[in-house]
């Protein structure tokens, strides 16, 4: 049992990843090699506002608008411009991983390269008693969390005016725009989503590990990309049940097998999706085969 | 009569539905046989499928007295199966000649590695291949220019002569004369004579009814996916069935069969 | 050969000769039109095969080598498969999880030492061997450009089934470049482990991807002279400014990658690039190039 509640709140944290990612790939069409990086920079940022003695909700909020108004600054000044030039698929990946170069060189000799401590004040600690076991709290807030940030995004994308422009850019561009939707606005909006959720997540894990460092998000960023590839790309259902799917498996993988093992779930199930079934769980099947 | 391509019961599915259904025809060997229809009847699918870009759901397509329905694209093409797209597919970033060379590659015996005089000479027989079939076309002028810079009907007839490069026996052409003033598609009907003439047989997609009338040997014409008829070219438009594919069914009186001037 | 030269300036020209190789793999995927992020994963295989051999067996250097290219080699052929098979974005995925995968296999395995690393490789290429591997690399490259190989890797590149159309076995083109890309990455990585007698499971990250990526998509798919001298000209600039193994050198080749990328997105190589600007240099205000036309009466005359 609290492997299973260990395992979902994992999970939640990497669907919390994949939300944002197949957000921004729904919509865009473009994967961002700099997510990992940008939630990162709102965990130091979070961080710092601890810091400066920052109740914790203040500071979870100060992360995630720094990781949001870096996402929103790397399209608008990156992917936006390549956008307008017509540039090939592959320039955007190589140009979020040059991105992604330049934010953990500048965190890194920023920070040093140490690992800081994450203090855990103010974070739910302890453990609640559920079926007679011990259930650490924080697993079970950061669930708690989780799910009411994806109700809420799940909420603002069907039944809200804005969250239908978004749907209907993600599903042509160039009619949304002759509708009258700002297109441009619809990608920083999905941009600042995606970050600031990932974000929450990206503090959570540095709150259960209790320290931070420049390399925290670089094994995140493939279990991002697992998750949505098992859910499916451009899926938001699918990154939830993604997410949670993967981390659960991982859990117990890593309980029955070995821990040492756990990095290579993603990658094992990244392959394995790809070979089977590119268009995962919930995803469209578009021509990612030939 | 040696019929060099026969479909038999060929249909493609997509899903629930039927692009190609049932389709069953010969072309002759030496023949120019002609495929009509309205827009959708299924004609670029039917191409795509005896090309090997698509895999039939149903039916045998036979070439030469061999089954090919299974086979891809490149293993068709060293069968003797050529064609041009609907949309122009040439290669950007390259010169008339290169696209043409391109179509060359079938035909290169020395292994890659081969060097000095045997791969040199090679080159160059195969630079003087593609440049008389260049000529054929009529483009000896730009022989070196980007195809970036060309007209449109010039870049058809790249197209041509790189397919041509190929020495297919059966040449597929998707709507050659798509946009083209009269001049230019007369130009084009001249040209699948000639290349007729060689003895190649050619299968022409087109909705220019004076080019077909005046060059096909024979017409098929689909409509919704299925074969409506096949017939002489003239004959063809006097069947009510094919006026009506093409106007629907109040206006046909208003289709004569065109004075083919003959 | 080379020893009048300063040792540190001999390590760094020997360091710069073995990116070129690591140049020449990714340019050869990517003249086929393979947008692959694998080539560190086999680099890797490479390493620490070549590692492996010289210090846990008494296999001499050459046997080292050859097994490490061999096996890199190998598993870019077992891979290649199904990592061909996808498009796009997917296909960047899948080699990116099979190359970070390899990174990781090794960072927990024990038999590689783990996240420590393998020390004490002896020092055996010395920079004639490096001059000559790179000799041979550019004489083959150089007759597979001019060859109807050359002609066909650009066809697929720029449409593959178009290509597939005209009689060409995209398949067997793709494999084929992937696999001695792969096994192109493997042997630098050999050399690599030998030259700088330490390697770690880090050292096969994002960073040296995304150097190399620099120098292939700046230097363009035309001709591989372009990434190599590229390379080249930019290692001798870093030199130059001294900056090498500061923080700043990342971060400058992360902001040029992107400069470079808005600024040309089809790579330097791209003709359209240029078209353009002869364009502006005469003064045309039209913005459509001029079409060729063939005057009506000569065509009538054929």
């Amino acid at each position: 049992m609290q492997q299973t509640i260990n395992g979902l709140a994992v999970g939640s944290t990497y669907a919390l990843l994949g939300v944002g990612v197949t957000l921004v790939w729904g919509v865009l069409g473009i994967l961002n090699f700099a997510h990992a990086q940008i939630l990162t920079w709102g965990s130091f940022a979070a961080l710092a506002a601890l810091r400066l003695g920052l109740p914790v909700p203040v500071a979870i909020l100060v992360g995630m608008v720094t990781a949001g108004v870096l996402s929103v600054l790397l399209d608008l000044f990156v992917l936006s411009p390549l956008r307008a030039r017509k540039a090939p698929e592959f320039s955007f990946v190589v140009a979020t991983i040059g991105v992604a170069l330049v934010l953990t060189t500048v965190l890194r000799t920023y920070t040093d390269a140490q690992t800081e401590a994450f203090p855990r004040q103010g974070f739910p600690v302890g453990a609640f008693e559920i079926a007679g076991q011990n259930v650490p709290r924080l697993q079970v807030v950061m669930l708690a969390i989780a799910v009411v940030a994806m109700a809420a995004l799940a909420f603002w994308l069907n039944r809200t005016r804005s969250g239908r422009a978004v749907r209907a850019v993600a599903y042509n561009r160039e009619t949304a725009e002759l509708l009258g939707v700002n297109s441009q606005l619809v990608f920083s909006i999905c941009f600042f989503v995606a970050g600031a959720l990932a974000a929450v997540a990206g503090i959570f894990v540095a709150a259960s590990a209790a320290q931070v460092s420049y390399s925290s998000g670089d094994g995140l960023l493939l279990v991002a990309f697992a998750v949505i590839i098992l859910g499916g790309m451009g899926s938001v259902k699918g990154a939830i049940i993604g997410g949670l799917v993967l981390g659960v498996v991982e859990v117990y993988a890593t309980s029955y097998v070995s821990s040492v093992f756990r990095e290579i779930i993603a990658f094992a199930i990244i392959l394995a999706v790809l070979v089977a079934r590119p268009s995962g769980l919930f995803g469209k099947k578009e021509a990612a085969r030939v | 009569m040696t019929a060099l391509l026969e479909l038999s019961g060929v249909s493609k599915h997509f899903g629930g539905m039927k692009a190609v259904d049932d389709v069953s025809f010969t072309v002759r060997q030496g023949a120019i046989c002609g495929l009509i229809g309205p827009n959708g009847a299924g004609k670029t699918t039917v191409v795509n499928l005896i090309s090997g870009y698509l895999k039939p759901t149903a039916g045998t397509i036979t070439l030469d007295g061999t089954n090919v329905s299974e086979l891809r694209p490149h293993r068709l093409a060293a069968a003797g199966v050529a064609r041009t797209y609907q949309n122009l597919q040439l290669f950007e970033e390259s010169t008339v000649l290169e696209n043409v060379l391109i179509g060359r590659h079938l035909s290169f015996k020395g292994r890659r590695w081969q060097m000095g005089r045997t791969r040199r000479r090679e080159e160059a027989e195969q630079h003087e291949v593609a440049r008389r079939l260049i000529d054929r076309v009529g483009l000896t002028d730009v022989i070196d220019a980007d195809v970036a810079e060309l007209s449109y009907g010039m870049r058809r007839r790249v197209e041509i002569a790189r397919a041509m490069a190929t020495e297919p026996r059966l040449l597929l052409l998707d709507e050659p004369t798509a946009g083209m003033n009269r001049t230019e598609s007369d130009e084009i009907g001249e040209l699948i004579q000639s290349i007729n003439a060689e003895g190649v047989t050619v299968l022409l997609v087109d909705h220019n009814v004076r080019l077909v009338t005046e060059v096909c040997h024979r017409v098929v014409v689909l409509d919704w996916g299925r074969v409506l008829t096949e017939a002489g070219p003239t004959e063809v438009w006097q069947d009510e069935r094919v006026k009506t594919a093409y106007l629907g069914s109040h206006d046909r009186h208003a289709v004569e069969a065109p004075d083919a001037g003959r | 050969m080379f020893d009048w030269l300063e040792p540190l300036t001999l390590f760094r020209l020997d360091t710069a000769l073995i990116l070129t190789l690591l140049v020449v793999s990714v340019h050869v995927t990517f003249r086929v039109g393979i947008m692959s992020l694998a080539p560190m994963g086999f680099a890797a295989v490479g390493g620490y095969t070549a590692a492996i051999i010289a210090t846990k067996t008494e296999l001499p250097f050459a046997a080292g080598l050859l097994a490490a290219t061999v096996l890199a080699g190998v598993i870019g052929a077992l891979f290649a498969p199904p990592v061909l098979r996808l498009r796009g974005i997917y296909m960047a995925l899948g080699s990116l999880a099979l190359a970070q995968a390899i990174v990781v296999l090794i960072r927990i395995s024990d038999f590689t030492n783990g996240p420590n690393g393998i020390a004490g490789i002896p020092v055996e290429v010395k920079t004639e061997y490096l001059i000559v591997a790179l000799a041979v690399a550019f004489v083959v490259l150089e007759l597979g450009h001019r060859s109807h190989f050359g002609r066909a890797a650009k066809a697929v590149r720029l449409d593959e089934r178009t290509a597939e159309g005209l009689g060409i076995n995209v398949f067997r083109v793709r494999f084929v470049a992937f696999t001695s890309a792969a096994a192109i990455a493997g042997c630098a990585g050999a050399l690599e482990a030998h030259r700088t007698t330490v390697i770690s499971p880090d050292q096969y990250g994002f960073a040296t991807l995304v150097i190399v990526f620099t120098y292939v998509l700046v230097g363009g798919n035309g001709h591989w002279a372009g990434p190599v001298l590229l390379t080249w000209g930019l290692t001798i600039l870093r030199d130059l400014l001294q900056v090498a193994g500061s923080h700043w050198e990342d971060i400058i080749y992360g902001v040029l990658l992107v400069v470079v990328l808005l600024v040309a997105p089809n790579g330097l190589s791209d003709r359209s690039l240029y078209r353009g600007l002869r364009r502006r240099l005469r003064g045309r205000t039209s913005p459509t190039p001029p079409t060729i036309e063939e005057p009506a009466e000569k065509v009538a005359s054929r």
